[in-house]
């Protein structure tokens, strides 16, 4: 452990006057290789190591970070953020609840590490005479973290994960434009033997290579077919954040005050999962020390739970569901996504495609964001096409989908049979977050696309 | 530590067979808090010290970031140093860090913290008190970071710059029946120079409240003018062009413009990191060139481009001093200072008046994703207002506006006196409000009902 029993025992108790305490500590090594055609950019490695500590006050929580690790430097600080009242603890510090392997690792493989940068790199490369460029960065983090709190809870987890993003630039007559393929996994090196880099580099060179040839998309309202994948991210921000606690503890969600109500088509049941084997968005625990779960957030169109941490279980009056998450030592956690999906149909891709008269196809979603308080949602959309008379028709690019969750939720009349997951990073307060976005093919009946055209 | 941390990696790297070092030392300290129905809600404080070492081995550049300063983890650094270096084979370029003299400690102007919470707390019942629709003031925020920024090397020889900044943010909603908006302003500031934090509440209200009345815009073609803040969004998100990296590697249209012309004469983009507003003071950047005012564009001609050492090199041009990290681990990017889309003359009220017609565009989403700085598109959610003969004449939400950035400053018809602040990476940039001949809008007939 970063710090002894002894240590935590202190720290806690320094900082106990306030309702509840926690310390968190983590200690981090993360490998980001970048490189493009010709030559490997620049790498960053190394070692972090950093503690912070929490402490809750009614509603009010005080929260201090440091990577100053010295007893008497803790000890202060916590002291800086209690109230100066004798402690509280509920409970003696319990036994350590390790989960995952918390032995620290040993040697890098950077060398292999390397390689699979330039295989990237040249498969995208070789894809077409019309790439210009292929930048890939390959990323591993191996996170050990440490939980304690004044109710005697001691886990704690190590995190392994690794990605390569791999962008394709294709160039035609002055114009550039790109495609993207990122693989990731919660997981070390063994997952480049089941990967297969070189397809994914292809398929990202063959994404830049239609689009630089597509026409502008036209912009309107029209039905919308996103396809199996991480098109889930459209419901990821159409309302996977607006069931965060952060926003529905203060009414600032369209979705607060609506437990047990219909809120969406009743084709749709949206899951967060942060116990999938080996996924990207998992994890054993939570940053707060609460084993990871599997939350039905809505159930065939019915709001059944919310995403929920220890500060705003509090507000809500609800328990803490598992989705405590931070980036960091740096940052206080939060309720977040950790794997959020649609659960699977029954219609297969090809129904849905033939059922649409006219609409766009959007294969991929480059990302996205939302106003949780008002609903407004947007994605950029890539990988499109047009869809005429139930057929797939010439590619465009440069759409945007945009809309109020509530709305588009209620707009899906068809969903798919082929669930797929994929990878992503969740940008919000607590930070920069490994997430899982997946769906099946759904179809959105109508939906505002906004166009270059 | 840290200098316990250097004491001991040292002799070890000499031992270790590494030649020359050098050190990147950040050194920094931060407070946020924030109120919620007029007390206070989070406080957060920090401090840190973390160090970035690059090192010669073999005659390659390698390097290991510290955050961890127990000096046990010196064999670990030294490892990835070697490991880097002798994977990518980059040659290690030695340089001398510029003479520079210690620029003293940060002047302490911070409010003491229950005048900081005092004056969130009056912002927010500000904005609750100028307009009876707004619901609910879901965030009001100030954080604030102070610290330096060494570069050393194993000669003894180093040279510090001050780092410090902060930032303002409310956000708040106005609801009208079952109409909600959402109002957000905020403000970069240098540390101690506090906004008038009631006044920017104040206008985050009368934006949301404003918008309540908002609806969808027909489909087509409109002229617009980009509100300041909207500019600062689209101009951070497609300074990438202008950066040699991004030039030399064939990812951005204006590869192979040096000299050329690519924009109106309206458009003038510079780079100054003495300018007495500016927000990043900066003397030299993070691989010890001395930062300088340079022009970027002027009279449509794109001059240079924005160059850290290594795209210097590759592109033949001198380092203008724009290599930073973006964080203390991250590699060295291109990057700035202050950047500013240099003012005009018009007021906002004169732009409206000379376009006439058209839509006034307030706000945008997504940019990051919504922006393609290789291709130049966006296509953006984005809300404003409606213009008839040069008056405000009600909201717009719900729509999109695209383009290509490109073909904006080409089409720029006026630009405003009215320059805003944001932050952007290392740096900051300052952009006025600009009247835009056309842009594609797409729109529907909905409306944002609750």
């Amino acid at each position: 452990m970063l710090l002894s029993s002894t240590v935590l025992d202190r720290v806690l108790d320094a900082a106990s006057g306030a309702d509840f305490a926690e310390v968190f500590c983590e200690e981090s090594r993360q490998t980001v290789i970048r490189g493009r055609s010709g030559r490997m950019d620049a790498s960053s490695s190394g070692r972090e190591a950093g503690v912070g500590i929490r402490v809750l006050s009614g509603l009010h929580y005080r929260y201090a970070y440091t990577n100053d690790l010295r007893e008497e430097t803790l000890v202060r600080l916590a002291r800086e953020l209690s109230d100066g009242s004798p402690g509280r603890r509920q409970a003696p510090l319990g036994a350590l609840t390790a989960y995952g392997d918390l032995q620290p690792p040993d040697g890098s493989d950077y060398n292999q590490k390397l390689e699979i940068v330039r295989r990237a790199v040249s498969a995208g490369m070789e894809a077409g005479s019309e790439i210009a460029q292929v930048a890939v960065r390959y990323l591993d983090s191996d996170r050990q973290i440490f939980v304690a709190n004044t109710d005697g809870l001691l886990a704690g987890d190590r995190q392994r994960k690794t990605r390569i993003q791999i962008t394709a630039y294709a160039q035609s007559g002055g114009e550039i434009q790109s495609g993207f393929a990122g693989p990731g996994a919660m997981a070390g090196l063994e997952f480049y033997d089941r990967v297969d880099v070189e397809g994914h580099a292809r398929a990202a060179a063959r994404q830049a290579i239609t689009a630089v040839h597509s026409r502008r998309c036209p912009g309107g309202m029209m039905s919308v077919v996103v396809d199996c994948g991480f098109g889930g991210l459209m419901f990821h921000e159409a309302c996977g954040h607006s069931l965060e606690a952060n926003s529905v503890a203060k009414g600032a969600s369209e979705f607060a005050g609506k437990l047990g109500r219909p809120v969406a088509s009743p084709l749709v049941t949206l899951i967060d999962d942060g116990t999938l084997p080996g996924e990207w968005g998992s994890m054993s625990i939570d940053d707060e020390g609460n084993p990871a779960q599997r939350n039905v957030l809505i159930e065939n169109g019915v709001l059944k739970g919310y995403l929920v941490d220890r500060l705003e279980s509090r507000r809500m009056g609800l328990p803490a569901t598992g989705s405590g998450r931070r980036q960091s030592y740096r940052y206080p956690p939060e309720a977040r996504m950790t794997n959020t999906f649609i659960a699977p149909g029954a219609s297969t891709r090809e129904d849905i495609i033939a059922a649409t008269e006219r609409g766009l196809f959007v294969g991929n979603i480059n990302g996205g964001s939302v106003n949780p308080a008002t609903g407004e949602f947007n994605f950029s959309a890539a990988d499109c096409r047009l869809i005429e008379n139930g057929r797939l028709a010439e590619p465009v690019h440069g759409a945007t989908l945009i809309g109020s969750g509530g709305q588009v939720l209620q707009q899906v009349d068809m969903v798919g049979n082929n669930l797929v997951l994929g990878q992503g990073y969740c940008y919000n307060n607590s930070g920069a977050l490994f997430i899982g976005a997946g769906q099946p093919t759904i179809r959105v009946k109508n939906i505002l696309v906004g166009g270059l055209a | 530590m840290v200098r316990r941390y250097i004491e001991a990696f040292l002799p070890a790297a000499q031992a270790a067979g590494l030649g020359q070092v050098r050190f990147h030392i950040r050194q920094t300290h931060s407070r946020m808090v924030s109120v919620y129905r007029g007390e206070p809600e989070q406080s957060v404080q920090s401090e840190e010290c973390c160090l970035l070492i690059e090192g010669e081995a073999g005659g390659y550049s390698g390097s290991a970031y510290v955050g961890d300063l127990r000096p046990e983890g010196c064999e670990e650094a030294i490892r990835l140093i070697r490991e880097s270096a002798l994977g990518r084979k980059l040659p290690f370029v030695p340089f001398q860090l510029p003479d520079l003299p210690d620029p003293g400690e940060e002047p302490n102007d911070r409010l003491p913290l229950p005048e900081l919470i005092r004056r969130l707390a009056a912002a927010e019942q500000a904005a609750y008190d100028a307009d009876g629709r707004v619901e609910l003031v879901h965030g009001c925020s100030l954080s604030e970071y102070w610290g330096r920024v060494t570069l050393a090397d194993s000669t003894g020889r180093f040279v510090t710059d001050r780092v410090s900044g902060g930032h303002f943010q409310i956000s708040l909603t106005a609801r009208q029946g079952g109409l909600v908006q959402l109002g957000e302003r905020g403000c970069p500031m240098a540390l101690g120079c506090y906004p008038d934090m009631e006044l920017l509440a104040r206008q985050a209200a009368l934006d949301a409240s404003g918008m309540l009345d908002a609806s969808s815009y027909p489909t087509g073609h409109s002229p617009v003018v980009l509100d300041s803040r909207v500019m600062c969004e689209l101009l951070d998100a497609f300074l990438p062009a202008f950066f040699a990296k991004n030039v030399q590697s064939r990812t951005s249209v204006l590869a192979g413009k040096l000299g050329e012309t690519i924009a109106g004469e309206l458009a003038v983009i510079e780079e100054d990191p003495f300018l007495p507003d500016g927000l990043c003071r900066r003397r030299f950047d993070d691989e010890g060139v001395p930062t300088a005012a340079k022009t970027i564009l002027s009279n449509g001609i794109l001059r240079t481009y924005f160059c850290d050492r290594q795209s210097a090199a590759w592109c033949g041009l001198p380092p203008g001093g724009n290599g930073f990290r973006p964080t203390y681990a991250a590699e060295v990017s291109p990057g700035y200072t202050n950047v500013i889309f240099r003012t005009g003359q018009l007021s906002r009220d004169e732009l409206l008046a000379s376009m006439g017609s058209g839509l006034l565009i307030t706000g945008v989403s997504g940019v990051f994703a919504g922006a393609n700085p290789a291709s130049g598109d966006f296509s953006l959610l984005s809300h404003g207002y409606r213009v008839r003969d040069g008056r405000i004449c009600g909201g717009v939400s719900q729509i999109t506006v695209a383009g290509n950035f490109f073909e904006l400053l080409q089409q720029t018809k006026g630009v405003g006196n009215d320059g805003t602040w944001m932050h952007s990476g290392a740096g900051c940039l300052c952009a006025p409000s600009v009247y835009v001949a056309s842009l594609a809008i797409s729109g529907g007939e909905m409306l944002n009902r609750l």
